[in-house]
């Protein structure tokens, strides 16, 4: 009966030490919501020097550490599966897809991770983090913008969503073939909309 | 003149040429001991067209088509040395063999160590059959005596090169097409002056580049695209042809310096065909290219 006692007290005990520390963290996991496909992940690149070619990766994931009080120390870490890659035409994902560009066979991931916020704005900031694409790795700076943060309407979950805008230059991840006729340089355009876990 | 040295078409098959026809004019200008190394015509026509193509090459490669232009330097510095100081047949075979290897792993070696599969089998098979080529290319023993010029190497070796060009095309990869073409288009320079009778007789070097950067395009293509390895597998017998011509060829066509060529090509251009074709009929509508 003793030592029945004796295990159901230390089960309480890790279990209230758990219980504080978690209220004692101001941090926020939210996860990309990938059910409801509420995402997205496009880049504009110039085709030739004439039209803007437009496309986008139709498969990521993600966290977003939120920090309710100190949003500035927020970290984000985004994967994107290259070979969702989708400009609408098969036969042009098909050579997307190959060595002369995001080699997918060989660099199956396309990931981010924030390494440090500046705000910018009330709900705006500048949001660097490493960059691998292709093998590799490079800092790049995001302008990223809170849109909301609530609950949903409908479902009552506690969402959150950002965006983010940035440019990148692809020779910069060794990504050179047919530069400078397809541009060098490529806009991202991301759009997310995540949980609280 | 820039869009001309933008167009995929010209950067791999003109640029190559003529850049490996001007580095023979130059070698030739040098004293006789220096012709010898006329084979390195080829390495430099291939260096050119990768520059003109991809730019200057990045420092540390990571991605496999980074590779290829180190590649490509390796096998010519062995063929170098294999040159300068080891005669032995079975030194150069033992040699290609180590560079063969060596180029197959260093670009496919994320999936050489990934769980067993097809690919595994398929790579075998490829290395099988460049291991065999080079027993062809470098063994004294099965060197053709009709072939005076030792020319019939290099015409396959040229038409394998076009052939896993349109392969690699057909798997969606311009990259690796082009960096076919210009092995070829570049060996084509060495084919050509034998031809019209200035001869090379294709040391080390000349054998090396081709026998190394083929595994390398081959391992891109197996590992990377969408393309089968059967329609790869079958381009290996070509180098069964110059046998082939042997048996079926009038002897006085057959020495012709001029018609040989010719009926060798002939020969591989068959079998060049027959692996597009295979190609063509294996891939899915919408992994091939434009």
């Amino acid at each position: 009966m003793k030592k029945t006692s004796l295990v159901s007290a230390t089960l309480l005990s890790i279990a209230m030490l758990f219980g504080f520390t978690s209220l004692a963290s101001a941090n926020s996991t939210y996860v990309i919501d990938t059910a409801g496909v509420h995402y997205y992940a496009g880049f504009q690149i110039s085709h030739l020097g004439f039209s803007t070619m437009h496309g986008r990766f139709d498969t990521l994931s993600g966290t977003i550490k939120y920090d309710d009080a100190e949003p500035i120390n927020s970290q984000v870490s985004i994967t994107i599966k290259a070979s969702s890659i989708n400009t609408n035409m098969a036969k042009r994902d098909a050579h997307l897809k190959s060595p002369d560009f995001f080699n997918v066979e060989e660099f199956a991931d396309i990931t981010f991770v924030s390494t440090k916020l500046v705000k910018t704005g009330e709900k705006k900031a500048k949001m660097t983090g490493n960059l691998t694409m292709m093998g590799v790795t490079r800092a790049i700076t995001l302008d990223t913008t809170l849109i909301n943060i609530g609950a949903n309407p409908f479902s009552k979950a506690p969402t959150a969503a950002w965006s983010a805008r940035g440019k990148i230059k692809r020779s910069d991840f060794g990504s050179n073939y047919g530069a400078p006729a397809i541009g060098n340089e490529v806009t991202l355009i991301i759009d997310i909309e995540a949980l609280k876990q | 003149m820039s869009d001309l040295l933008m167009n995929p078409g010209v950067q791999s098959s003109l640029i190559p040429l003529f850049s490996a026809l001007v580095v023979m004019g130059l070698i030739r200008c040098l004293p006789m001991g220096a012709h010898q190394f006329l084979g390195l015509s080829v390495l430099v026509g291939f260096l050119v067209a990768s520059y003109v193509t991809f730019g200057l090459p990045v420092l540390v490669p990571v991605a496999s088509g980074q590779k290829i232009v180190y590649i490509a330097i390796i096998s010519g510095s062995l063929g170098l040395v294999a040159q300068i100081f080891l005669r032995s047949g079975r030194f150069l075979l033992l040699t290609s063999l180590f560079g063969i290897i060596l180029s197959f792993s260093w670009i496919g070696w994320k999936k050489i160590f990934a769980p067993v599969s097809m690919d595994h089998f398929g790579a075998l098979l490829i290395l099988a059959g460049c291991g065999m080529a080079a027993y062809k290319v470098l063994s004294v023993r099965h060197r053709n005596v009709v072939d005076t010029n030792k020319n019939d190497d290099l015409v396959v070796l040229a038409i394998v090169s076009i052939a896993i060009a349109l392969n690699a095309f057909m798997g969606a990869s311009a990259s690796i097409a082009q960096n076919s073409g210009a092995l070829a288009a570049s060996l084509g320079a060495i084919i050509l002056s034998n031809w019209v009778g200035l001869t090379v007789q294709p040391g080390p070097v000349t054998r090396f580049v081709p026998l190394i950067i083929l595994p390398a395009l081959l391992a891109q293509i197996h590992y990377f695209t969408k393309s089968n390895m059967w329609p790869l597998a079958l381009l290996l017998l070509a180098f069964f042809t110059g046998d082939l011509a042997h048996r079926f060829v009038p002897i006085s066509v057959q020495k012709s310096r001029f018609m040989r060529p010719i009926i060798i090509g002939a020969i591989n251009t068959i079998l060049a065909i027959a692996s597009v074709a295979m190609s063509w009929a294996f891939l899915p509508v919408a992994a091939s290219g434009y």
